[in-house]
């Protein structure tokens, strides 16, 4: 089980993070919403041990993570929120590059890196240089590169960024079958209805602060709300959407 | 009252077209490798800045030459000679540096394509934007010169040597730079539009090279040019320094000599030539690139071919034996092949290396221009040509020092950090083998066939021991506190100490190779002093490496906070 503790993240005294607390339970899909701003790839990057903590910690299976970096690193697959890659590789030299980095034996980076591709969609374009991908193939890169060595915890920052329809639906049905092999997945994301349909217990945070963590269903009974997007929408988005956007036409027209 | 109308639509036509200019001519600026920290604006100052100064310094050691020189006759020429070489060779690598933003490229057809911009407008911005781009290299390259010349230089009526001077150096600017234009634009009609990309990436990378060895080279051409233009092969009118000395010549003698006026009347027809097949190439070239550009890039490549798979499996199997090793190793040379900041520098590095030995043997050198002959006068040149390897060597291996410092794509190393395989002796130890393998060895083995030219064999295998040997130590002694993958440094090199790096840069380069070029003369005179060197170097190498156990983590971002720099509240 991964357990975020009074995480908690101050710059120049502004909370960027403010006392975050939830856990992310193996076998289960743990949503984690947000609007842009709110903290949430902040908390991903103090997870996955890229920024420091200004205070709390974050333990995986009961031990802190920065005790030994290195071995929770082993364990981890993540998917960054900016598909930021080396844009000269191709999409199999890139793959083939993390898992020899994971120490995985050649051959067996080869077999998988080939058989992923090909599974996301990707093996006729798998030498060309990723600068000539799209977004949403980057996207899946990305995805083979945070399965590649079998992690059991897997943290993905908004993964469906500019993935097409099918591949949206195969990522599906992908969290369903990894969390029945009994990973631990941390799921960013801004699709409610993706994270609605996939999620066992959502956490949502609003300027760095935690506004709920529980299952879905609870909190449509708790807040008295039919969706996962209105209750989203009562505890993170304060603004009358539909007279902004009526502005935004006011503007245009103008 | 349809005037109005009219009137708005052609200053918005004209804002437009101005907008471009604008565009284009930032987007001279708009490279990574310039603007690592993504403020072109400050870059063009930065770069222009630089230019101005370099004139000025170039000026300064012109008016100290001619502190020993009478200033007239043919002293007049070799300065004018002199400078013409060191302008026309950097407005040459400037342009060939600014190749790829001479034409339309991916982001212009992503970002104005689906404007309503016509491509002829799109081609006259372009154009435009490159004449304004180096209108302004050349005043930056020429103008703190030229307002000194008639004062430091040449004598006579102040504004008509001045006014000679402008229009002397902008010919010879202009024909540099449309001549090294027009190189790409000849290969793009030679070539077969699948093999123009690498091809001409290669062609830019020697070019470059080139360029910053002619520069380094503009003492020596000039003081051949007398020789040269004296003799009957015609050398002379394919060294372009030498045209347009010759045009300086025709509008204001010094020398009035004959073959001087030819060359410079032959310098006007170059001129001419270079400028119609610059618009030659570019025009029709343009317009067939801008259409290409909205077609989709080829997407399907083959990948490797068999010999590189197998040359592959070889180096894994027999010399990496490790999965980080492997990764580390193939990633260098990737990235060295395939980024083009980090080639453009080693093309600059392998300019100036090529340059100290043309310099360093010069003395020595002997060519007769009639037949072509290269005579080495052997007795003299002997410590030089034993000098040639550990110069280069030198250079070679400070050069890779500071490339590897230079990060690939500044945002991706979290591919790295992420991957858990914190193994920094693996990370180090396959980083010495490529520069071992991809760099010292091949080095040494090119230059084994001239050395067995000069020596006898066992001299010359001798030499190509003793000079890996030597590699390696300084490898050792360059890299012990690089602690680091190459190419994922977390921020762009420029904190550091420039000046004491490369006071300790130019220290060693004058130092190493002349040492050990004395020490290795007095060794091949005894084949057991030279064998008792090599044990001597192999045990301090070995205990060098025993000592050297790199416990330390990998670093990515230097000493700065981290926390800051990830959060990107510094960038």
């Amino acid at each position: 089980m991964l357990e975020i503790q009074s995480l908690t993240k101050y710059y120049r005294n502004i909370p960027v993070v403010d006392d975050v607390s939830f856990s992310v339970r193996p076998g289960e899909v743990t949503g984690y919403l947000g609007p842009n701003g709110s903290g949430k790839s902040t908390t991903m990057k103090m997870i996955t041990g890229m920024l420091e903590p200004t205070g709390g910690r974050v333990l995986l299976d009961g031990g802190d993570i920065r005790s030994d970096m290195a071995t929770f690193r082993r364990r981890l697959g993540y998917v960054p929120e900016e598909p930021h890659l080396y844009s000269y590789l191709t999409g199999l030299e890139y793959l083939q590059l993390i898992g020899r980095l994971r120490m995985l034996p050649s051959a067996v980076v080869d077999r998988k890196a080939n058989d992923l591709l090909s599974l996301l969609a990707l093996h006729v374009h798998r030498h060309a240089h990723i600068s000539a991908y799209s977004k949403g193939m980057k996207q899946r890169v990305l995805i083979a590169a945070a399965l590649l060595h079998d992690p059991d915890v897997l943290i993905l920052d908004e993964p469906l960024s500019g993935i097409d329809v099918t591949s949206a639906l195969l990522f599906t049905h992908l969290l369903a079958e990894l969390a029945a092999a009994g990973k631990t997945i941390l799921y960013i994301s801004h699709v409610l209805e993706a994270v609605e349909k996939s999620c066992a217990q959502v956490v949502i945070i609003y300027k760095g602060r935690i506004q709920a963590a529980d299952s879905v269903e609870n909190l449509r009974k708790l807040m008295q709300l039919p969706s996962l997007m209105e209750i989203f929408s009562q505890l993170a988005e304060q603004r009358d959407l539909g007279k902004a956007a009526r502005d935004i036409v006011a503007v245009m027209r103008g | 009252m349809q005037t109005e109308p009219r009137l708005k639509t052609d200053r918005a036509v004209n804002e437009q077209l101005g907008t471009l200019v604008r565009l284009f001519f930032s987007r001279f600026f708009d490279k990574e490798s310039l603007s690592p920290q993504g403020d072109p604006a400050a870059n063009v100052i930065q770069i222009l800045g630089t230019l101005a100064a370099l004139g000025a310094i170039v000026s300064i050691l012109m008016f100290c030459l001619t502190l020993m020189l009478p200033k007239k006759g043919w002293d007049i020429v070799y300065l004018r000679c002199l400078f013409l070489a060191f302008s026309m060779s950097i407005i040459g690598f400037i342009v060939v540096f600014e190749w790829d933003a001479i034409f339309p490229d991916r982001r212009d057809s992503q970002v104005l394509f689906p404007l309503p911009v016509p491509v002829w407008k799109l081609f006259l911005a372009k154009t435009t934007a490159f004449l304004l781009f180096l209108g302004t290299f050349l005043v930056a390259i020429d103008g703190v010169v030229t307002i000194f010349w008639p004062a430091l230089f040449e004598g006579g009526n102040f504004l008509a040597v001045m006014a000679t001077h402008l229009l002397v150096t902008i010919a010879a600017g202009l024909f540099s730079a449309f001549a090294a234009a027009s190189i790409q634009g000849l290969l793009l009609i030679v070539l077969p539009i699948k093999i123009f990309r690498p091809v001409a990436t290669c062609v830019q990378t020697i070019l470059m090279a080139a360029m910053v060895m002619l520069f380094l080279l503009s003492p020596i051409i000039a003081e051949k040019f007398r020789l040269m233009a004296g003799s009957s092969s015609g050398v002379a009118r394919w060294v372009p320094a030498y045209l347009f000395s010759g045009l300086y010549e025709l509008m204001r003698p010094v020398v009035r000599s004959q073959a001087l006026l030819d060359l410079g009347k032959t310098s006007l027809t170059a001129l001419g030539c270079a400028t119609a097949l610059f618009a030659l190439t570019h025009i029709p070239l343009y317009l067939r690139q801008a259409h290409k550009l909205l077609d989709p890039p080829p997407f399907h490549p083959s990948g490797p071919g068999r010999f590189h798979i197998a040359l592959n499996a070889v180096v894994d199997r027999f010399l990496l034996r490790h999965p980080v090793q492997e990764a580390v190793f193939h990633y260098i040379g990737k990235t060295i092949v395939r980024s083009t900041k980090h080639r453009m520098f080693l093309a600059v590095n392998a300019g100036f290396g090529a340059a100290l030995v043309i310099m360093s043997l010069a003395p020595f050198v002997t060519v007769d221009y009639a037949s072509f002959a290269i005579l080495i006068s052997r007795g003299p040149a002997r410590a030089a040509l034993i000098g040639v390897p550990l110069t280069l060597s030198f250079v070679l291996i400070s050069g890779l020092r500071a490339v590897f410092n230079f990060p690939a794509e500044l945002a991706a190393n979290w591919s790295f950090q992420m991957t858990g395989a914190n193994q920094t002796g693996q990370c180090l130890i396959a980083m010495q083998k490529w520069i071992l393998v991809c760099g010292v060895i091949p080095l040494f083995l090119l230059l084994t066939p001239f050395t067995l030219v000069f020596f006898p064999w066992p001299v010359a295998v001798f030499q190509l021991v003793f000079g890996v040997m030597l590699s390696v130590l300084l490898m050792e002694g360059l890299f012990m506190d690089f602690t680091r993958i190459p190419f994922t440094c977390g921020y762009f090199p420029g904190r550091n100490n420039l000046i004491w790096l490369m006071s300790a840069y130019v220290i060693g380069l004058i130092y190493y190779p002349s040492l050990m070029a004395d020490l290795e003369i007095r060794l091949i005179t005894s084949p057991l002093k030279a064998t008792a060197a090599v044990v001597i170097g192999c045990l301090i190498l070995w205990k060098w490496r025993e000592r050297a156990k790199p416990e330390e983590s990998l670093d990515y971002l230097g000493d700065d906070d981290p926390a800051v720099r990830t959060l990107g509240l510094l960038q």
